[in-house]
């Protein structure tokens, strides 16, 4: 199969066009981080995020006056989008970091401890029994073996059983009965778990705490590594191109891929996380990896013609690599599709970054790096030729 | 030929290393805390405590040594903020003899008169060196107690070289609450006389407020008490507040040993012994003051009061503990010893054991549709071609998943995302050179030479290519937390095996497929 033979497309003749479209979107980009900006994720926000799995549809208010009851009462609770795969019903419970610099420790643990001990009759209030939904594996078979000595090897069997059971279905049990009826778990321990265990109506799907001094230093490596890796671009354009036109135009086209995609993350109102970073970084390596193929094919067509307009040139390149140049981004954007429709939630802000960064990095190569080198070239430079 | 069935050979070698270093996966392939469910947990170890603690301890045996000489001053107390020590109100008479004994007691402190008052600062190598052995205990004993809780996978560093960090990252999370109370507190254990105020009546249930224990002393407290809060009964229960003597006869530092036991209404205890030489302080300690109370504290707090029956010699227990578990682990942070100095949690990332599980099946899911795809794409437009670089594809994974078992890597969620990602991005590798074979071809070139052609041409284009990706991806790796870096560490094997594959392999493949002598017609490209 073949889709390209020999296309003959005057791109350059249409840049001012290309170029203004591209404009537009980055003035846009631009605005909408200026007015409505960036969502941080918890990496860079500092605070805590933890979400909880309830068998039950949980009430919030009571949720919310057993955090105000120690002390959280600032927390935002929210109800996640219901997952298709299960009936359980995950909780968000968002705690604002401190104001200033203080350490506030363990908050995660605190907001835990706090909704066990409000959501009465919810959990193991006590501690004392076991509870099969926060319980792992070893803390079920130990439980068990302090109880009821001897049967280690079933034991710590039917252990692993209920453990990975749980995991596999929906993350928690209804009922004390459920887990005592989990395949291959012995009579013995069914029964001891019938009379001593209890299910509690939250298990912890993830917390996650990140202090003030954690999350100013991960903003500040952020910054380094975004500003590192468009240096070390610049760099190596210049070295490999010998000309100042390719670099300047590399670090443009980068600019303009970074604020795009990070205008989409804005427009969406996805969260800035870690994830997105090393989206945006991977952005701007591909990109530049996309504006080298036709930067070469330009160095090696300047050699083949010498003296040929600066239009021509650059169109011939463009058609020359375009058949790849479309190939490649095809097969990239397949991937990442299915990274977006497979990955589940927690890549979906990557995976979102990426599509957008890639169509905009194959983009930005013919509207953005090339329109920028002639322009350079002719009214800087003041040449008519590379 | 002979150079071909070298290449073939290397090649075979290649590939069977890595399926080595992979098969089979379940030991070889290490998943990450995002997938397996665990905490990653990062701890500073407030070293300012344990600076406190040892000027504490170097003032009280300042105090005794003053005492011993008979010698006047109002009081001798560790001043924490400056790193010193300060004798209030001494007797400027005999000035020299003061400095003297602050001198022998206190070797390499710096000592000199500050307004009414002898200031002693403690050298600042002395400071470094209670720091740093602050942390290297901290971490030491983090060690004992995650062993003797049964984490045996656990990974407990120190974060850089000089830091005050702890990371503490444990697979198959239990109780998260229970592992950081069991790896962040210091469990440092007291026995402390309760005193009776100047009004001679007894505290038996403790002062509601700190400021109420404070009026029954007139708002002054003598140099030998100190405020103490008490452990809340029960959630929203009530506070005590206990006047305690500032000296405590024994310490967790003179455990032996510790273990849970069964009160007598079925309760659960914590029994301790202590050293012999402990047991004596102990014993004379108690003997002096039967049928007054004692408070024990546990990290500052006050968790028991009970009225002094009999002498104690060397065991005791602790009572009025609310649960089996907490016994349990009680025991178990006392007989590993108290931390030097508290601990705060600066970042912790808990992923449960099904949000593991989950994510696990969708990067397979997502993996296995990536694969699919990008196959499908290659085979349909490229034909016979398409195998070629479909076999150098699935080397490529092979490559990557080899060297991650090599070095020990972890695989995380971004870091499977990033494999997916290399399933388009080394195929591009692909893509440049065929696009060349297929331009050669169509200027009428032969066969052999256009797939000659194609991959010198595209060579130095697909190495400026991949390395700016690769670029990029080193800066992520050196800023990158962990699951990033998985990320990192799998898109530059990634990227550097496609090297390997599209370039040696794919070519060595057009090398065996179209023979030597006889002329090919046609490519299926």
């Amino acid at each position: 199969m073949e889709l390209f033979r020999n296309p003959q497309i005057d791109f350059m003749g249409r840049k001012v066009v290309l170029t203004t479209l591209s404009g537009i979107l980055v003035v846009a980009s631009i605005a909408l981080l200026l007015t409505k900006g960036l969502s941080y994720g918890i990496d860079f926000r500092g605070g805590a995020d933890i979400v909880l799995r309830f068998a039950d549809e949980p009430s919030i208010d009571q949720i919310r006056a057993s955090l105000a009851a120690q002390g959280f009462g600032g927390a935002t609770i929210q109800k996640m989008s219901e997952s298709t795969r299960t009936a359980a019903h995950d909780v968000l419970i968002r705690v604002q970091p401190q104001e200033g610099d203080t350490e506030a420790g363990d908050v995660a643990g605190l907001v835990i401890n706090a909704l066990k001990a409000g959501l009465a009759g919810a959990s193991s209030a006590g501690g004392s029994t076991l509870d099969v939904n926060v319980a792992g594996a070893r803390e079920i078979e130990r439980v068990i073996l302090t109880a009821a000595p001897g049967r280690e090897e079933e034991v710590r069997a039917d252990a692993q059983a209920i453990a990975s059971y749980r995991n596999t279905h929906d993350g928690i049990f209804r009922s004390v009965d459920e887990a005592a009826s989990v395949p291959g778990v012995s009579a013995a321990t069914s029964s001891w778990l019938r009379e001593n265990a209890v299910a509690g109506g939250f298990a912890i799907r993830s917390a996650d705490y990140v202090g003030p001094s954690v999350g100013k230093e991960l903003k500040r490596r952020a910054t380094y590594a975004v500003i590192g890796a468009l240096l070390a671009m610049l760099v190596y354009i210049w070295f490999r191109f010998e000309k100042l036109a390719f670099g300047v135009s590399a670090i443009l086209t980068l600019a303009h891929d970074a604020i795009i995609a990070l205008g989409a993350v804005s427009l969406t109102g996805k969260e800035f996380d870690l994830t997105v970073l090393a989206a945006i970084l991977t952005i701007i390596g591909y990109s530049i990896n996309d504006t080298i193929v036709i930067f070469d094919r330009i160095r090696e067509n300047t050699k083949l013609h010498r003296g040929m307009g600066l239009d021509k040139l650059f169109n011939d390149s463009i058609n020359q690599t375009l058949s790849r140049t479309i190939l490649t981004t095809a097969l990239v954007l397949l991937v990442v599709l299915t990274l977006w429709l497979f990955g589940g939630e927690r890549l979906n802000p990557f995976s979102f970054t990426l599509l957008v960064g890639c169509i905009s990095g194959t983009y930005s190569t013919i509207a953005v790096s090339c329109p920028i080198v002639v322009w350079w070239r002719t009214f800087v430079e003041k040449k008519a030729t590379i | 030929m002979n150079e071909l069935r070298w290449k073939i050979l290397l090649v075979l070698a290649v590939v069977g290393a890595c399926l080595w270093g992979i098969v089979p996966p379940s030991e070889k392939i290490h998943l990450g805390l995002d997938l397996k469910g665990g905490i990653h947990l990062v701890l500073r170890v407030e070293t300012a405590d344990a600076v406190k603690a040892q000027l504490d301890s170097q003032a009280s045996t300042l105090r005794a040594a003053l005492q011993r000489r008979s010698l006047k001053f109002e009081r001798v107390a560790a001043v924490p903020q400056d790193e010193a020590i300060r004798i209030v109100g001494f007797d400027k008479v005999v000035s020299d003899e003061f400095t003297r004994i602050a001198g022998t007691e206190l070797p390499g402190y710096s000592v000199r008169i500050d307004g009414d008052d002898l200031l002693m600062e403690m050298p600042i190598l002395e400071v470094d060196r209670v720091k740093e052995a602050a942390v290297e205990d901290t971490l030491e004993r983090i060690r004992v107690r995650v062993d003797a809780f049964g984490l045996a996978e656990a990974a407990v560093q120190r974060q850089g070289q000089a830091s005050d960090r702890i990371l503490i990252q444990i697979p198959g999370v239990d109780d998260p609450a229970r592992v950081k109370d069991l790896v962040g507190k210091p469990a440092f254990l007291e026995f402390k006389k309760v005193m009776t105020p100047p009004n001679g009546v007894a505290l038996r249930g403790g002062g509601e407020s700190k400021e109420a224990v404070l009026a029954m002393y007139g708002g002054t407290l003598p140099p030998d008490v100190e405020i103490y809060q008490g452990a809340s009964e029960g959630t929203g229960g009530r506070v005590t507040w206990w006047p305690l003597s500032v000296d405590s006869p024994v310490s967790g530092n003179d455990l032996v040993t510790a273990r849970t036991s069964r009160g007598d209404l079925g309760s659960a205890e914590v029994q301790f012994t202590l050293t012999p030489d402990a047991g004596g302080r102990f014993e004379s300690f108690t003997g002096s003051n039967i049928g007054q109370p004692l408070a024990a504290l546990l990290d500052k707090r006050v968790i028991q009061v009970a009225t002094i029956q009999a002498a104690i010699r060397e065991s005791g227990r602790i009572t009025g503990i609310s649960t089996l578990q907490e016994a349990d682990d009680l025991s178990l942070k006392l007989r590993s010893g108290a931390l030097p100095a508290g601990t705060t949690v600066l970042e912790e990332r808990t992923v449960g054991p099904s949000l593991g599980a989950d994510s696990i099946r969708q990067g397979v899911i997502a993996s296995l549709a990536g694969l699919i795809a990008s196959i499908g794409f290659m085979l349909i437009y490229y034909k016979g071609s398409g195998v070629n670089a479909v076999v150098a594809m699935i080397l490529n994974v092979v490559l990557i998943f080899g060297v991650m078992g090599y070095m020990g890597a972890t695989l995380t969620l971004p870091g499977i995302a990033g494999v997916i990602l290399t399933f388009g991005m080394a195929l591009d590798a692909n893509v440049l050179i065929f696009e060349r074979i297929r331009e050669e071809l169509r200027l009428g070139k032969t066969v052999r030479s256009a797939v000659e052609m194609g991959f010198q041409k595209a060579f130095g284009t697909i190495l400026d290519s991949n390395l700016t990706t690769v670029i990029a991806a080193v800066l992520l790796f050196q800023f990158g937390t962990g699951p990033i870096k998985g990320f990192a560490f799998t898109l530059i094997f990634g990227l550097a095996a496609s090297m390997f594959t599209a370039v040696f392999v794919s070519r060595l493949m057009f090398r065996v497929l179209l023979g030597e002598g006889t002329r090919v017609q046609r490519l299926s490209i």
